[in-house]
């Protein structure tokens, strides 16, 4: 019954955002614009050089997480306000249990987010011309970042739909919390990328503990998020 | 209302202030090893302002689950005052540490995980602040504040305590610290007094925040009655 209820939320709210399109369109508009930002302003950089090829890694690995962070504040928001927007809130709360609604809108923030990443992680690599040592880990890193960063999301984009300054508020709940994940995804993905990491030896080996900080994070936050959700939904 | 400190208790509180103050001042040696070994003495200032941090942040916290459980307007106050206390105290770990920093290493700032993470809470409280003022309806204000305050307490030790101990191996925070005897009887005297500080902090915050509401109530009551 919960996963049914779970499911067609997460259904609706796919269906919602495919017919209306906004955030989408807000997050690959972002994305895009963030990219040929970074090509231009890279582009008088040498990065062909072995030194070069380095400072390229650094660089990609800070601003993947840099697009993804900012492109979730500015679409991942939307979730609750649509709701209280449109006076469909009251609705929800008669179909469907608290921790339901808030699974549902957070499997669509997460697959949200995971779409964000898929177009900034290859091209941000290729425009700097990053080679990728480890790409199963890579992934690895970035799915677990995404999933606790998802959780984070909702839960303050919740928060904010029940506020009057709705702009720039959930960037600024969002992101001291969401730091701990930020740190860990900087710091897998400089590994995966292979900084400072021979070309043989094995990430889980090398680097293993970042993904179980991953891993912990984004348990605690979706954790975190059930127990407190009905506090939010109900008051 | 909460009780006002007694009289002898405020001198007793003075009194043992004083006594840690000049059991620094005068008796702790020069911590050997160190780039300034004079100045190391900072220590003894620095560790009881972050004990103090992490006890009015486990009061925010405590305060908030009370509220949500009892919805009672005192526990949002007391959260409140936790949460204004332990920003405050997060300000003070952060400007000895970074003096300590600068004697000791060469650098107001070095990115490292505890220096971060202290610097992070200082984030989190300000946005808890930011958040109570943009809902106006008191108890939903009590409500989500409570509930930010509670996510951001369990998330936020990953960044302070779990990620450092267990997972970075280069930090300028020793991992598990021990001290020499002249220190622990400076550092532990001297928290004691701090969080002796902190209650009649906390005390004298949550009558005056009282005050504050029952006015704030009174001239709505008054508007209310003028139209």
């Amino acid at each position: 019954m919960w996963v049914k209820e779970t499911l067609a939320i997460a259904g609706k709210e796919l269906r919602t955002e495919w017919r209306s399109r906004v955030a989408l369109a807000s997050l690959g508009l972002f994305v895009a614009c963030s990219i040929a930002l970074v090509a231009l302003s890279t582009a008088r950089i040498p990065l062909n050089g072995a030194g070069g090829k380095e400072i390229g890694s650094q660089i990609a690995a800070a601003l993947i997480w840099i697009q993804v962070c900012f492109a979730s504040a500015m679409g991942l928001g939307r979730a609750f306000v649509v709701e209280s927007e449109r006076g469909t809130m009251t609705a929800l709360r008669l179909h469907a249990r608290a921790t339901a609604v808030w699974a549902g809108k957070f499997i669509g923030n997460t697959l949200l987010l995971l779409g964000v990443c898929v177009i900034t992680v290859p091209t941000t690599c290729g425009v700097l011309g990053v080679t990728v040592k480890h790409p199963g880990a890579l992934i690895a890193v970035v799915v677990l970042a995404a999933i606790g960063m998802g959780a984070v999301f909702t839960t303050t984009g919740a928060l904010v739909a029940q506020t009057s300054a709705r702009g720039g508020l959930l960037a600024a709940l969002s992101f001291p919390i969401l730091l701990p994940a930020f740190v860990s995804g900087v710091d897998g993905t400089l590994r995966a990328i292979g900084w400072r990491l021979s070309a043989s030896a094995a990430f889980l080996d090398t680097s293993g503990g970042i993904l179980v900080q991953l891993l912990s994070y984004a348990v605690l936050a979706i954790a975190a998020s059930l127990l407190l959700f009905d506090a939010i939904w109900n008051d | 209302m909460e009780r006002e400190m007694k009289p002898a208790a405020k001198g007793a509180l003075f009194v043992f202030t004083a006594g840690c103050l000049s059991y620094i001042f005068l008796k702790v040696p020069a911590a050997v090893g160190f780039a300034n070994p004079e100045l190391a003495r900072l220590v003894t200032m620095h560790l009881p302002c972050a004990y103090v941090a992490l006890v009015a942040a486990t009061i925010a916290a405590w305060h908030g689950i009370a509220y949500l459980r009892k919805r009672d307007m005192a526990s949002d106050i007391k959260s409140y005052v936790g949460a204004k206390i332990a920003f405050l105290y997060c300000f003070l770990t952060t400007i000895t540490g970074s003096m300590f920093a600068k004697v000791q290493w060469g650098s107001f700032w070095n990115w490292d995980p505890r220096q971060t993470a202290v610097a992070v809470l200082l984030l989190v409280y300000a946005a808890y602040f930011t958040l109570r003022a943009s809902i106006e309806d008191p108890e939903r204000r009590a409500a989500l504040s409570a509930v930010y305050v509670l996510f951001a307490s369990i998330l936020t030790p990953m960044l302070g305590y779990v990620i450092p101990t267990f997972f970075i191996d280069q930090s300028l925070h020793p991992k598990f610290a021990k001290f020499d005897v002249t220190y622990r009887m400076a550092i532990y005297p001297m928290a004691i007094a701090l969080v002796w500080h902190l209650v009649w902090m906390f005390r004298l915050s949550v009558r005056a925040e009282k005050v504050n509401q029952a006015i704030a109530e009174l001239e709505l009551t008054s508007e209310g009655g003028m139209a």
